[in-house]
């Protein structure tokens, strides 16, 4: 080998092990700066959806990123993503995600922190009644942020409850009931939702009790963790059934097919608006709304709530775009519109949806 | 004693040191141009950045790393230099000598502003600030029983500044471009390139060349990026050196018994152009860690330019040589250690410099040794130092960035 070649094959050596050792990390990494760029250019739908994916590679906070050059800044996609959704006026999401930021801790040792109480305060100011001031604080940690986090650990719970119960309806049918302990995929996996499901209001009551902000955090997240299992398992419970009703019928003589049950009479909620709810909690509200892009022609009370999502996720994407697009709230407004005359008693659950949208909704008519 | 005015005719021409030739001439003056960028970071990294290119500076080492930056940034560098050129003793060429001289220089000002997929800068920038000092004597008898003092002198001050504006645009997110448009002015002030001569009759003769100009020209540079603060960039860089247009003046003195007025002449103005070398660079960095950066690259610089005329080199064959172009090699590096929130790095590397000095008896090839530190408060403001360390050139950098 000659020297050229010599050193031309140490270059490319060196080059793929450098490649190699940095591509895994790299992703959240990015996505993280990127979303920081679109912080600071005052891009919140951006910000928004970065921040979420930074968070779904590593939402672990405080290891420290360089940007370029001699800039390093601390990993903070909660903060960030509150700092988003605070500007884009979603103020009970920007404090559900400050809540993970500081119960995480890295944030209180940033310069961010301060930003984060500032911020904090104008939402609570906007989305909690006012309360008279008790004469000596409590001890422990914010009340206003414990309560907030509570909040949002509920409504995971409320979301892996509603999930759970579809699950259950979709256990009872006749086609499926046969196999379902023996699929991995339904039966074995509905069994480990519960079981985080359990764990989530475990440690939701602890963190009450203490009362623990970290665990309510983590009680928020294993609930979140147990509504995407049992989601997962009801969609592929539904294409199963699905498969399985289009299978050819049994020969006459074989034996009768046996009587519906009353679980399974009761039609579990469609697989689009299953996951249009989970894209719409998880912040990709683009992608919800292409998900309920059919919310119209769904069966029941289900074209209602497709279109109430709809329309909160037009909403959101609205406010993200710093209230701009006049063809994005007139959507919203017809989605919500529309939603009432599928079902004139559909209203957005104000523990799920921003006080925002809820004002909204109520003013679509 | 005899002398005949034909005598003086011949002086110059019969004595080796006196001729017109062979006098250190301003252009025989071995300038250390200053071609690494201008930041104390990128200096102590062996001067290589033209693939990093990712701060305030990059507007003179590779405009296309504007674009990584993302907040707006001013910076200001200071720089000491320590030159030691190496001179032929005119008296006798099988010695040299060194005159050290040190300079203080304002090295470096910009803003940087960045928008989208855009960056822009202004910038302040002293490229090469330059002085030396030199001076010779001698005793001997030019006339049989006259007894005289010869003495050569030279002093020289260069100042090549640059007044830039910079724009740098992402192509695509892996691909950035830049450019800057520059007035550079090249100032000279040659103030004693001089040949002394004084007897013991009393009568003494001084020839005498003076530069106090200097001239502007616009410049340019520009630069490509390849993946811009990535894992693995690549960069290449030009830069036009100029060409500038100053005035020498030459003047004879005479004075004595015998010499009178008889020899005086001036002053004489004359048109000379300096030329600075145009220079291209090419570099790799890798970062195997975000806290680790390893980066090479190799710059020709078109030192030709400063080469002897054709008629020079040949009725002083046995004095100067031709100027080739040059190549540098650097190599260097930086790694940075995390104090809590607080970075703070050590960088060092190595360049080669060839020679360039136009004289055959001298070879100004060096290699120079850089290192440095720095570190950032509050992660907005940033200082760092650096070195750099060669035979004939000693200069220490500091530098500060802030960033919005």
């Amino acid at each position: 080998m000659t020297g050229t070649r010599a050193v031309a094959t140490a270059a490319l050596a060196l080059s793929s092990i450098v490649a190699s050792a940095r591509s895994a990390s790299a992703d959240y990494k990015d996505s993280y700066k990127q979303g920081v760029e679109a912080i600071e250019k005052s891009r919140w739908a951006d910000a928004a959806r970065l921040m979420q994916q930074a968070i779904a590679g590593k939402s672990a906070e405080g290891e420290t990123i360089r940007f370029y050059g001699q800039r390093f800044e601390p990993y903070l996609p909660h903060f960030y993503l509150g700092l988003a959704l605070f500007n884009a006026g979603d103020c009970v999401g920007a404090l559900r995600s400050w809540a993970i930021s500081e119960s995480q801790g890295a944030v209180r040792k940033a310069e961010q922190y301060r930003t984060l109480t500032r911020n904090r305060s104008a939402c609570e100011a906007k989305v909690t009644p006012a309360k008279p001031t008790p004469a000596t604080p409590p001890p422990g940690p914010d009340p206003a942020a414990l309560a907030q986090a509570t909040q949002a650990a509920e409504a995971a719970l409320k979301r892996a409850d509603e999930a759970s119960r579809a699950v259950a309806a979709l256990q009872g049918d006749p086609l499926l009931s046969p196999g379902w302990s023996q699929d991995a995929s339904l039966g074995p996996a509905q069994e480990r939702a519960k079981e985080a499901l359990a764990s989530a209001r475990t440690k939701l009551e602890a963190g009450r009790k203490k009362p623990d902000l970290a665990q309510i955090g983590e009680a928020r997240d294993a609930a979140d963790r147990a509504a995407q299992q049992l989601e997962a398992v009801s969609a592929q419970a539904t294409r199963r059934r699905a498969d399985l009703a289009a299978a050819p019928k049994p020969t006459p003589a074989g034996p009768a097919p046996a009587t519906p049950t009353a679980a399974a009479t009761k039609a579990p909620p469609p697989p689009e608006l299953l996951a249009g709810a989970r894209a719409f909690f998880g912040a990709q509200y683009q992608q919800a709304v292409s998900l309920l892009a059919g919310a119209d022609g769904l069966p029941g009370r289900a074209g209602a709530h497709g279109l109430v999502l709809r329309a909160a996720a037009r909403h959101a994407l609205y406010l993200l775009g710093g209230e701009r697009d006049q063809n994005l709230l007139s959507s919203a407004q017809a989605d919500a519109r529309a939603s009432r005359r599928l079902d004139p008693g559909v209203a957005p659950d104000p523990q799920a949806f921003s006080p925002r949208f809820v004002e909204f909704f109520k003013k679509s008519r | 004693m005899r002398r005949t005015l034909m005598g003086l005719g011949v002086l110059f021409l019969a004595v080796p040191f006196a001729s017109a030739q062979t006098r250190p001439r301003a252009r025989t003056i071995p300038i250390q141009f200053q071609f690494a960028p201008p930041g104390a970071r990128a200096l102590a990294m062996g001067a290589t950045f033209v693939a990093i290119a990712d701060d305030a500076t990059a507007a003179e080492s590779n405009p296309a790393g504007l674009t990584i930056l993302t907040k707006p940034e001013i910076s200001a560098h200071f720089r000491t230099s320590r030159f030691e050129p190496e001179f032929v003793n005119p008296f006798n060429i099988d010695a040299t000598a060194s005159f050290a001289s040190k300079v203080y220089s304002p090295a470096y000002f910009s803003l940087v502003y960045p928008f989208k997929n855009a960056a822009i800068s202004v910038y302040y920038q002293q490229a090469t600030n330059f002085e030396s000092s030199a001076s010779f004597s001698d005793q001997g008898e030019l006339f049989p029983g006259t007894p005289a003092n010869f003495a050569l002198s030279s002093q020289a001050e260069l100042l090549l500044d640059n007044i830039g504006a910079s724009l740098a645009y992402k192509l695509t997110p892996k691909l950035s471009v830049g450019a800057s448009v520059r007035a550079s002015r090249l100032k000279f002030k040659n103030t004693g390139e001089t040949f002394d001569y004084a007897d013991i009759d009393g009568d003494t003769y001084r020839l005498q060349e003076q530069i106090n100009d200097d001239n502007r020209q616009v410049t340019f540079n520009v630069g490509i990026l390849a993946n811009p603060n990535g894992n693995i960039s690549a960069g290449v860089f030009y830069k036009k050196g100029g060409k500038f247009d100053l005035t020498r003046v030459t003047q004879e003195f005479s004075s004595g018994p015998f010499f009178g007025d008889l020899l005086e002449s001036g002053p004489t103005p004359e048109d000379v152009r300096y030329e600075v070398p145009d220079s291209f660079s090419g570099g790799i960095a890798l970062r195997p860690t975000d806290r680790w950066v390893v980066s090479g690259e190799v710059t020709w610089i078109k030192y030709s330019v400063l080469s002897p005329s054709q008629e020079d080199l040949t009725e002083n064959s046995d004095t100067l040589e031709a100027i080739d172009d040059g190549v540098e090699i650097h190599v260097g590096t930086e790694y940075t250690f995390l104090s809590g929130q607080t970075p703070f790095s050590i960088r060092a590397g190595l360049f080669t410099d060839p020679d360039h000095d136009g004289q055959k008896l001298l070879d100004s090839k060096q290699v120079h040794g850089t290192f440095g530190a720095g570190f950032v408060l509050g992660g907005r403001f940033q200082v760092d130092f650096g070195a750099n360390f060669a035979k004939r050139v000693k200069e220490g950098l500091v530098s500060f960035v802030y960033r919005f």
